[in-house]
């Protein structure tokens, strides 16, 4: 994949460009998320409150 | 934490204690039990349609499709025989060339969730991104089930 085509869409959770939409991998979602925010919108991961650990 | 939290419970006279290393979201998402709360109403898991149909990777479509539609169905996921989840084919898929074989026609690596999501959020999300179906797995990718979009606002208007 080129760079011309890789990073269209902007995840609406940080506005970092993703290639496409982590929840419906359709093109041109209008509610494009990428994996990370997704994971922590339904909680799917934790953030960790400590970097080193417990 | 949890080292030391199991530390703490042997020091307080506890004699059976385990580090669960992989966390609590590895313990639900093998659809194990919880207790509080929240275990009271349904998640992801509980819901999803565990009679989905499944095909193999070397399948031709044509095949598959009759399957699938045989058993009423409009989707089918694509698994190893671990039941893996390799790919998806809904309706829009199934509608491409009966030739081809399922690993030529599908979605590779869909997006799977967890059991343990609240059904109220996979709501919101399906409705916002107009998915009907989404693919329930554990988190070493095994599949659970297949939840649909109407199965979800079911349950929880029974929920209620």
């Amino acid at each position: 994949m080129t760079e011309a085509t890789a990073a269209k869409e902007k995840c609406k959770g940080c506005n970092r460009e993703i290639e496409v939409c982590a929840f419906c991998e359709e093109p041109g979602c209008p509610a494009a998320i990428c994996y990370s925010c997704q994971n922590i919108e339904l909680k799917q991961t934790l953030p960790h409150p400590h970097a080193h650990g417990g | 934490m949890s080292p030391r939290a199991a530390w703490r419970l042997e020091s307080l006279g506890f004699s059976e204690v385990y580090d669960y290393v992989d966390g609590k979201n590895d313990w639900m998402s093998a659809g194990l039990p919880t207790e509080g709360t929240n275990a009271q109403h349904p998640r992801a898991g509980d819901v999803a349609r565990k009679d989905v149909p499944t095909c193999a990777l070397t399948e031709k479509l044509g095949d598959v499709k009759a399957r699938v539609r045989a058993q009423g169905w409009d989707a089918v996921v694509v698994v190893n025989t671990s039941r893996v989840v390799f790919g998806l084919l809904r309706a829009k898929e199934l509608e491409k060339d009966p030739e081809l074989l399922i690993e030529q026609a599908m979605r590779p690596g869909p997006s799977t969730f967890r059991t343990f999501v609240a059904l109220h959020e996979m709501l919101h999300k399906m409705v916002d991104h107009k998915l009907e179906s989404s693919v329930i797995s554990t988190s070493d990718g095994r599949l659970v089930g297949l939840l649909l979009q109407k199965d979800v606002a079911a349950a929880l208007e029974k929920d209620k």
